[in-house]
């Protein structure tokens, strides 16, 4: 994903490689944000303070491999930060708008990209029940495809807890998919 | 349960595939430029005072310097230590301690103490008087040419009967003139 040259270089004050960094870690980090939040013009905060984060302590990681998953642990921070501080939850739009969207994807078959709207709405109705926890554990596992061991350093639990968390989210989501197809 | 678990990859799927689209990602990425750049500045500026006024400090070869400079400060200091330490010393030899008994006989006692309470500015409660050894060669000395000088005096008016005449009757009048206690 990055090289840990480039990490190295930027660790003794580079300014210019930082520049590339930003370019490749802004775009997971706003992902990862924008997922948590659901609101765009948040994502970017974050994606600002996280870079910010980044510069200062650059120089303190342990080594440049552990890059990613420090970046995950600062983005998961800030977000809970902003869930917690202005207990932002993403506007709920109409059951059936979300559902729409869904059911026209499936119906036909092909899996096109969602629009930022979009994709923000199913994932806050799908994750409306979960608490911002789980909701981490959710997206980090299922949608950024991240492994166990790398989620409980990301989120501060144990592995067991991420597990544990994990199977809550996906029979929360089950479910709200199947309260979905009712409507 | 099996469509149920259909439905729930499907969708998850979906959520995967859909990336969020980072608009204006550029103009976010230069604002954090800009950012990181005045974090530089206000770094650079705060160290700035510090640094004019001790970064030579951190110049390899003045450090080394200095820390030669150092051991021969501490080395000097121990050994200016032990000279004054050994002067000290050298000192409470060079004290001489006299007391009554030890007085040179050839010495009227009350004159030799008055004397050597004159030479040495002190004299103790105890009867001690303390003078140093260069001195009491000094007074020695000096009697010894008084000594002689008084004998030759003697020795001229006991010759010459005029002068000898001279000194009785100044004598005379000295007596008459002294009041009589």
């Amino acid at each position: 994903m990055i090289e840990a040259s480039l990490i190295q270089e930027c660790r003794n004050g580079n300014l210019s490689n930082f520049r590339k960094v930003v370019e490749i870690t802004s775009p997971f980090v706003f992902s990862v944000a924008f997922r948590m939040l659901g609101d765009e013009e948040m994502a970017k905060d974050i994606v600002q303070e996280t870079m910010i984060v980044v510069w200062k302590k650059l120089s303190g990681i342990r080594t440049p491999e552990t890059y990613k998953t420090w970046v995950y642990r600062i983005t998961m921070n800030r977000c809970y930060d902003v869930l917690r501080r202005s207990k932002v939850r993403p506007e709920i739009r109409q059951d059936e708008r979300a559902w729409e969207i869904i059911s026209n994807h499936l119906a036909d078959g092909s899996l096109t990209q969602l629009e930022n709207e979009e994709n923000s709405m199913v994932i806050s109705k799908l994750t409306e029940s979960l608490s911002p926890r789980q909701k981490a554990v959710f997206i980090l596992a299922e949608i950024e495809e991240l492994p166990y061991d790398e989620i409980a350093e990301i989120t501060g639990l144990k592995k067991h807890a991420v597990k544990a968390n994990l199977y809550y989210a996906r029979k929360n989501v089950g479910e709200m998919i199947r309260k979905m197809q009712l409507l | 349960m099996t469509t149920e678990k259909n439905d729930y990859n499907r969708i998850v799927g979906l959520l995967r595939k859909s990336k969020p689209l980072f608009d204006q990602q550029a103009m976010t990425e230069q604002k954090i430029l800009e950012q990181v750049e005045k974090l530089n500045r206000q770094d650079t500026r705060l160290h700035g005072i510090p640094e004019i006024l001790f970064g030579w400090a951190y110049v390899p070869a003045l450090r080394r310097v200095l820390i030669a400079a150092s051991f021969l400060l501490v080395g000097f200091f121990a050994i200016q230590q032990s000279a004054l330490l050994r002067q000290v010393r050298d000192i409470n030899r060079q004290v001489i301690v006299l007391r009554n008994e030890s007085e040179p006989p050839a010495l009227p006692e009350l004159g030799s103490q008055l004397t050597l309470y004159r030479l040495s500015g002190k004299i103790h409660s105890n009867g001690e008087i303390r003078i140093t050894g260069n001195d009491l060669e000094k007074f020695i000395e000096a009697f010894n040419e008084l000594d002689v000088r008084y004998r030759d005096l003697m020795k001229i008016i006991q010759e010459n009967p005029d002068i000898k005449n001279y000194v009785d009757k100044k004598l005379e009048e000295e007596n008459k003139t002294r009041p009589n206690l």
